[in-house]
């Protein structure tokens, strides 16, 4: 029996799986100080010494906590095109961008908010503006936006 | 090394939608045509090691869905989850170990089953990174910015790579964007993640691909055209892209030395006749290339300008056209072993690199290249 | 066989139902931690890393990448295996095979889950053929009550025999540290918990756990500088199956059956019953304590319940079943069947404190997942 390309059954299913993942104690303490203070830190290797943001279990057991930015610099960026389906509200150009904070040794991934697409730059200075009800995750950084307005 | 070949190879078609095969038929197509190019049957496959993702194909514990096509009743089957190239190692080392006289490294996916955005979303931790929507995509998009600055490159650079590789998979039947375009064409496309355009970008794909390996006394049983896996090394990278050099990749560097160290290979550009690459975007075959030492740093443009890497150039990377050209989650990887082995064999068709005798095949997993395999293969001992 | 393989040392977090002090990578590196300390060498003595679990268990892709952070393969060689419940002991598979192909010399073999931050059945579940399975049996209960039934119908087994293992496992927990449900309990009160699916009740069932288990295994020479005891790898089976549920022969556990006789064959082993001196049993539920004692040939079918009702299995019996616990007692998927290669190694090597089985020369190993696959390890002094 030979079928037409429509007679072909296409089962439509997806995966909802609920999930609860605990931060740990570091990113718990890293999420408790931007709600309580406004303030973001980020750990000191104490092999290498850098700075590292997001902030990391120390192997010592001691964390050496070190306030860095909200100032920072872009060092890349792009601007998403297309719909990140289901995930955010925000919808099409999203500014993503490597921010490397004042005070930190390595970058991290967020997003750009209150700019014009065109006038960002790699180099630009951004700063971080914090979200009024903080939920514990990394939105709790809203976005970053640049710190002198374009 | 010298001790395993590859004996057989068999691929699928490349599309974009399969819709009248699922998993275990892909698996099964590929299976059956290498055992009819070989005229052997299951009872000459001692074990079998496959690749294939659980988030791609929306199942846990992937290989279940392959066990009946491979033919795995009372045998030995493991899954690597994680590129296919990988899964060559593993089958190697398994010959290796005294323990299997071949392996069967297969590997599938069918990437129009799932939703690209949200899989490479997944890959982010939900700790510090995940609820911003970024993916993979945007992750290149990132890397892509990062390199072109440093070395002042521009989108008519990335065009000529695009140019190159997808005029080189009109060659390829199996390759699923086929299609010549001109450099005017890759800069019109629609612009996805600044400064990558449609083009810039794997598609994505469904299909499968197979290899047979032999241990080398049972290597003339099968085929006398082995050919031979002479050196490998892979290494993994930090996870976060922040901790990254971007514009790099030091575990590339290192797995490309441990493999050419291997293999015996002291100066790549003039030993390799011919490389295959997991491109999953433009501007890495032009890092990709400079971190396999075929280019300084920063000139991986001048094998381009120059027509190094084109089919007929001095050392043609990417003839079958890459991943550009066809990509499926896992099992690129092993589509370039594949490819790489087809011109050791000469039976690459339109896309035969006359003469080859020594090939690179490159593959890679993770976020901007987090984690890489490279393997040197030839033809004879 | 090739080179000689060995385990040096090995590493447990203390598992439990949930661990909200530390994340993923956080929590894999407490378990790789304590491996190196014991074997008192560090990261940088390590030449490859592999690293498993279920991706859908916690909802993250191509979780070896983030997985890196607490691994210690950020620079290293690294691949990841993931094949359901098997996933700890195709870990330590892989592990064996990258010593024994003579590619690496000391290479640490990683197993976790966090069962706590998802629905395992619900992960269970999608295991399963999609179109044909999921929708009516699936999950990890459904497939072990019905082997579970028949076995009850074909030998005339009564369901207090199961209770009895059951209570025998969390007594031997109590002995471990690492192990998650350590209880006082009488057949009575097992019979009395409800039952998940019949006949299975709830204390028979495996809990879901969190926690990781590194392993570090060495060749031989590098076995024998680093370490005055290492528990020597006699054999590595593997048996698979088909994938449907229908295609299971229930009443005849063949890969279990097939996979024992190969690794006796393999390791000189002629009457397990007297050679062997201690058995890790990946026992997903109480009557496999009973049942999967037969297909290991330590009995004739039918004959397992005598081996529990005399204390042959007991702690003190004449051949011990999980001294640790098992899996009836600690469950982080991923780590699961590479804890009980682990805990066999502990005890070839005296490191298993309270529950140290006297004079341990051989030991037996199993990891079981999938559609009724398995893997069977022999270690010896």
């Amino acid at each position: 029996m030979s079928l037409e390309s429509e007679e072909l059954v296409v089962y439509n299913s997806s995966m909802r799986i609920p999930y609860r993942w605990a931060a740990g104690l570091i990113a718990s303490k890293f999420y408790r100080l931007i709600a309580q203070e406004k303030k973001i830190y980020a750990t000191r290797c104490p092999k290498t010494q850098k700075v590292l943001m997001p902030p990391r279990k120390s192997p010592t057991g001691v964390e050496d906590w070190v306030e860095v930015g909200p100032g920072g610099e872009i060092k890349s960026f792009t601007v998403v095109r297309y719909p990140v389906p289901s995930l955010l509200p925000t919808t099409p150009p999203i500014v993503y961008a490597l921010i490397q904070l004042d005070g930190a040794d390595t970058s991290f991934i967020h997003q750009l908010g209150e700019t014009e697409i065109d006038k960002v730059k790699t180099g630009m200075r951004v700063t971080a503006v914090f979200a009024e009800k903080p939920n514990g995750n990394i939105l709790d950084i809203e976005y970053f936006k640049p710190e002198n307005p374009v | 090394m010298h001790r395993v070949a590859i004996v057989g190879i068999a691929q699928t078609k490349f599309e974009a939608q399969k819709i009248d095969q699922n998993y275990a038929e892909l698996a099964y197509e590929v299976t059956q045509s290498l055992f009819n190019q070989l005229g052997i049957g299951y009872e000459a496959v001692e074990n079998v090691v496959t690749a294939s993702s659980d988030f791609w194909d929306g199942r846990t514990i992937s290989s279940m869905a392959v066990q009946d096509a491979v033919g795995v009743w009372l045998k030995s089957e493991t899954k690597v989850s994680s590129d296919g190239s990988l899964a060559v190692l593993y089958g190697m080392m398994r010959i290796l170990s005294g323990s299997f006289g071949t392996t069967l490294v297969l590997a599938h996916c069918k990437s129009s089953e799932g939703q690209p955005t949200m899989l490479g979303n997944a890959v982010f931790d939900p700790i510090y990174q995940r609820q911003l929507g970024f993916d993979l995509v945007a992750a290149g998009a990132l890397q892509a910015r990062a390199y072109l600055e440093k070395y002042n490159l521009t989108e008519l650079d990335l065009a000529e790579v695009i140019v190159k590789n997808l005029g080189n998979a009109t060659l390829n039947p199996n390759a699923q964007r086929s299609m010549s375009i001109t450099i005017e064409d890759a800069l019109k496309a629609n612009l996805v993640a600044d400064p990558l355009r449609e083009f810039d970008i794997a598609p994505n794909s469904d299909g499968a691909c197979a290899i047979l390996l032999a241990r080398e006394d049972l290597v003339s049983k099968f085929t006398d055209k082995p050919v031979w896996l002479s050196g490998v090394g892979h290494y993994q990278d930090n996870y976060y892209l922040g901790d990254r050099d971007l514009t790099t990749s030091r575990s590339l560097e290192k797995a490309a030395a441990k493999a050419y160290s291997m293999a015996g290979i002291s100066n790549p550009r003039k030993e390799l006749n011919v490389v295959e690459l997991y491109d999953t975007f433009s501007y890495q075959e032009l890092i990709w290339t400079e971190l396999l030492g075929l280019a300084e740093r920063g000139k991986g443009v001048d094998l381009i300008r120059n027509g190094v890497t084109k089919l007929g150039g001095e050392l043609p990377v990417n003839p079958s056209g890459g991943v550009l050209g066809a990509h499926a989650m896992f099992v690129a990887g092993l589509v370039r072993v594949a490819e790489a082995a087809k011109q050791l064999r000469g039976e690459a068709g339109a896309y035969q690199v006359d003469g080859a005798r020594k090939a690179l095949a490159h593959g890679t997993v993770g976020p901007c290249g987090q984690t890489h395999c490279v393997w040197i293969l030839s033809n004879n001992k | 066989m090739g080179e000689k393989v060995a385990i040096i040392a090995s590493g447990q977090t203390n598992h439990c139902s949930k661990r909200a002090d530390v994340n993923i990578p956080e929590m894999i590196q407490e378990a790789v931690d304590r491996a190196l300390l014991q074997a008192n060498i560090t990261l940088d003595d390590i030449d490859a890393i592999v690293i498993g679990n279920m991706e859908h268990f916690e909802g993250i892709n191509l979780s070896d990448m983030w997985a890196s952070e607490g691994a210690g393969s950020v620079m290293k060689p690294a691949m990841k295996i993931a094949t359901g419940g098997t996933t700890g002991a195709s870990v330590a598979a892989c592990a064996y095979y990258h010593c024994a192909s003579g590619l690496f010399d000391t290479v640490l073999a990683i197993g976790w889950e966090k069962l706590s931050e998802s629905d395992p059945t619900g992960g269970i579940i999608t295991a399963f053929d999609p179109i044909v399975e999921r929708l009516t049996l699936a999950g990890a209960v459904g497939g072990l009550a019905i082997e579970a039934t028949a076995y009850m119908k074909a030998h005339n087994v009564p369901e207090e025999v199961f209770a009895l293992a059951a209570v025998r496992s969390r007594q031997n927990a109590k002995r471990n540290p690492h192990a998650h449900l350590k209880l006082d309990l009488t057949v009575e009160q097992v019979l009395e918990t409800p039952y998940i699916a019949y006949p299975i009740h709830y204390l028979d069932m495996c809990p879901a756990s969190d926690g990781a288990c590194a392993v570090i295994m060495a060749s031989e020479k590098r076995a024998k500088d680093l370490c005055s005891k290492p528990a020597w790898i006699d054999a590595v089976v593997c048996r698979h199956n088909h994938a449907w549920i229908g295609d299971i022969p229930y009443g005849k556990h063949s890969t279990l059956e097939s996979a024992a006789v190969e690794a006796y064959k393999v390791a000189g082993i002629t009457n397990p019953l007297e050679e062997l001196d201690v058995i890790e049993l990946y026992d997903p539920a109480s009557y496999t304590q009973v049942s999967w004692l037969e297909y290991l040939h330590l009995c004739e079918l039918g004959q397992g319940r005598r081996l529990v009702e005399e204390g042959i299995t007991a702690f003190e019996g004449k051949l011990p079943l999980n001294p640790s616990g098992g899996v009836v007692s600690t469950n982080p998927i991923g780590a699961t069947a590479l804890i009980r290669v682990a805990e066999a190694s502990l005890q070839i090597q005296c490191r298993a404190d309270l529950r140290q089985v006297d004079g341990v020369k051989r030991a037996l190993a199993t990891g079981f997942g999938g559609s009724y696959w398995n893997e069977v390890f022999i270690l010896s002094a």
